[in-house]
């Protein structure tokens, strides 16, 4: 018995939480992307993650947000202030009590690992904790699995990412779906990211900025596979598409998997 | 703590002990205790008999709703061997006690007859009911938990409520089911009526159609992927009955006059409309094909929704009731 049953949080949107059972050290929080769902981008993590005794003292959130609607940096203010909130010893209010927590209790780690546009909401979190100087940015850690931080193109990531209705609609001009404005390479959201990293890290403040592992998939036809900033060189999953490439499926494709393990 | 017994206290914390299925509870305990049969009577009725109006009753009958849902996810729990198989005495006091209230009992039993409750009580007072279950496998755990989180994703979107209470013969701001299915057969309609904004009642009844579209798919998913443990499948479907069951026939109407109706629209549609369109992301030909393409998937579509719509998967359940 290493972790909860599922905790249904009220943040964000459908955000669950697997807690541990021992004592909490570390802190993992998966943030999906466009039109993706808090635990279903991310298939057989949970399960494994259960299973695995290297996550017996690590809580872990999949994290949801209402990806279709809204701007993106709305969705980051959202995700920042439920940061704030788990990241800063007030788990209790994430509807998780535990009496052998220490009233000063704070995570020693926190990774956070995100999926497409899920990356420029993380992205942009950090740069606001940043701006408010909170000090656990510096035990924080991003891995991004073929992030959008450099764009995406629009018609590819409706046509890969959107169910058939949702496709079918935003042909038809019947919905609008803000969020597609901020994902265009030259977007404003965009650039304001990559401008505001670049100065942090010529100012030495910036290592919270550099994600930890990056993982392109070679068969992306959605983001484009820039390098953003300082981060490290990508590593390549074959045959793997932008949806694809974050989710592990036993016995054959734990590599997404054994990489968010490596940096645990 | 037993496995079993930890995930029991986990999800009740979640689905019983507070909010409105704590308010229920707390409701019913007093009128059962007080033996006060009128206001039993009167909030527990069928709304076919006697319309519901009042607003407190509305709250007080969603209420117990949450109540007896709780009840439900207790005994597909059970059968997934998620949660004891023998509860603890407090909690079967409970059970008892509320379910076996005969107004209680009319209301999930007679007027809006729900399967898993009923079977909670018939196992609560007759321990051999589930005498056939196995021994718990992590395949059913993790099963069970998919169960509880697909839910959620239903459960707390306002834009599914939206489309649910359209398709529930729900009118909001004089706006019906009708409306979403005529915008759905007219681009100009549509482009008329809602204008930019995301909260309005019909576009969020299309937000809430595509979500509960997906949610059909999933569900489906989750119910093949339960295929070898029958009376888990079943006990899965059952918890949807309401939709599945009871109102099928205007699921399956519905849906089907819907994809006709966008059928119709993209066909009367050009791409020089849509080119045109600063609303649609549809640039050039190549777009256009891709996009007229999409309905070759309404095929899967119209599968899950017959595949869900079967009562044939709500028979093991139905025939464990029956059993004496």
């Amino acid at each position: 018995m290493s972790h909860t049953p599922p905790i249904f949080i009220n943040q964000g949107k459908n955000t669950v939480g697997y807690f541990t059972t021992s004592n909490p050290e570390k802190l993992i929080i998966f943030v999906h992307g466009f039109n993706g769902s808090a635990t279903d981008t991310w298939d057989e993590f949970p399960a494994l993650i259960k299973e695995n005794n290297e996550y017996a003292n690590s809580d872990v959130v999949f994290y949801g947000y209402e990806s279709l609607k809204g701007q993106v940096n709305n969705n980051a203010l959202r995700f920042y202030n439920f940061l704030k909130i788990i990241a800063e010893g007030n788990s209790k209010r994430l509807g998780y009590s535990r009496n052998n927590l220490a009233p000063n209790f704070t995570y020693s780690k926190i990774l956070i690992v995100a999926h497409s546009l899920g990356s420029i909401v993380v992205r942009r979190a950090l740069l606001n904790a940043k701006a408010e100087n909170k000090t656990w940015l510096l035990n924080t850690r991003m891995i991004l699995f073929a992030p959008a931080h450099r764009g995406a193109r629009i018609q590819n990531l409706i046509s890969e990412s959107l169910p058939t209705l949702g496709r079918i609609f935003a042909g038809l001009g019947f919905i609008t779906i803000p969020v597609l404005d901020d994902l265009r390479p030259n977007s404003q959201t965009i650039l304001n990211l990559i401008q505001e990293t670049e100065q942090l890290i010529q100012q030495n403040q910036g290592d919270f900025t550099i994600s930890h592992t990056v993982v392109w998939a070679n068969n992306e036809i959605v983001v484009h596979n820039e390098r953003f900033c300082q981060d490290p060189i990508a590593v390549l999953f074959d045959n793997k598409s932008h949806t694809k490439v974050c989710k592990p499926i036993r016995p054959n494709f734990l590599t997404p998997f054994e990489i968010v393990t490596e940096a645990l | 703590m037993s496995r079993q017994k930890f995930n029991l206290d986990i999800i009740s914390k979640q689905y019983r002990r507070k909010g409105a299925a704590a308010k229920a509870f707390k409701s019913l305990s007093v009128l059962i205790s007080s033996n006060d049969t009128r206001n039993l009577e009167n909030i527990l009725r069928d709304h076919k008999d006697e319309p519901i109006w009042e607003n407190y009753l509305v709250d007080e009958r969603d209420n117990i709703d949450f109540l007896i849902d709780y009840y439900s996810i207790l005994e597909i729990g059970i059968i997934a061997n998620y949660f004891p198989y023998n509860l603890p005495s407090k909690l079967k006091d409970e059970v008892n006690n509320i379910l076996g209230n005969d107004y209680v009992s009319k209301y999930y039993s007679k007027y809006y007859p729900l399967i898993l409750p009923q079977l909670l009580l018939k196992h609560i007072s007759f321990s051999n009911v589930h005498s056939s279950i196995d021994a718990s496998t992590p395949i059913q755990s993790n099963l069970f938990e998919k169960f509880l989180v697909l839910n959620q994703t239903i459960k707390s979107d306002g834009d599914v409520d939206q489309f649910l209470w359209f398709l529930d013969g729900g009118i909001t701001e004089g706006y019906s089911i009708n409306d979403l299915l005529n915008v759905l057969s007219n681009r100009e309609t549509i482009r008329y009526k809602l204008g930019r904004s995301n909260t309005h009642p019909l576009n969020s009844s299309l937000f809430g159609f595509i979500k509960y579209i997906q949610f059909i798919k999933d569900y489906a998913d989750l119910l093949r992927q339960t295929s070898e443990f029958k009376l888990l499948q079943s006990s899965f479907w059952h918890y949807q009955s309401y939709w599945f069951d009871h109102m099928k026939v205007q699921l399956g109407d519905i849906i089907k006059v819907a994809l006709n109706n966008i059928r119709k629209t993209m066909n009367d549609t050009t791409q020089t409309e849509l080119v045109n369109d600063n609303n649609s992301y549809i640039n050039n030909s190549e777009d256009f094909d891709k996009w007229k393409s999409s309905t070759e998937q309404f095929g899967g579509i119209e599968e899950d929704i017959k595949f869900l719509l079967n009562p044939k998967m709500g028979d093991p359940l139905t025939q464990l009731l029956n059993q004496n």
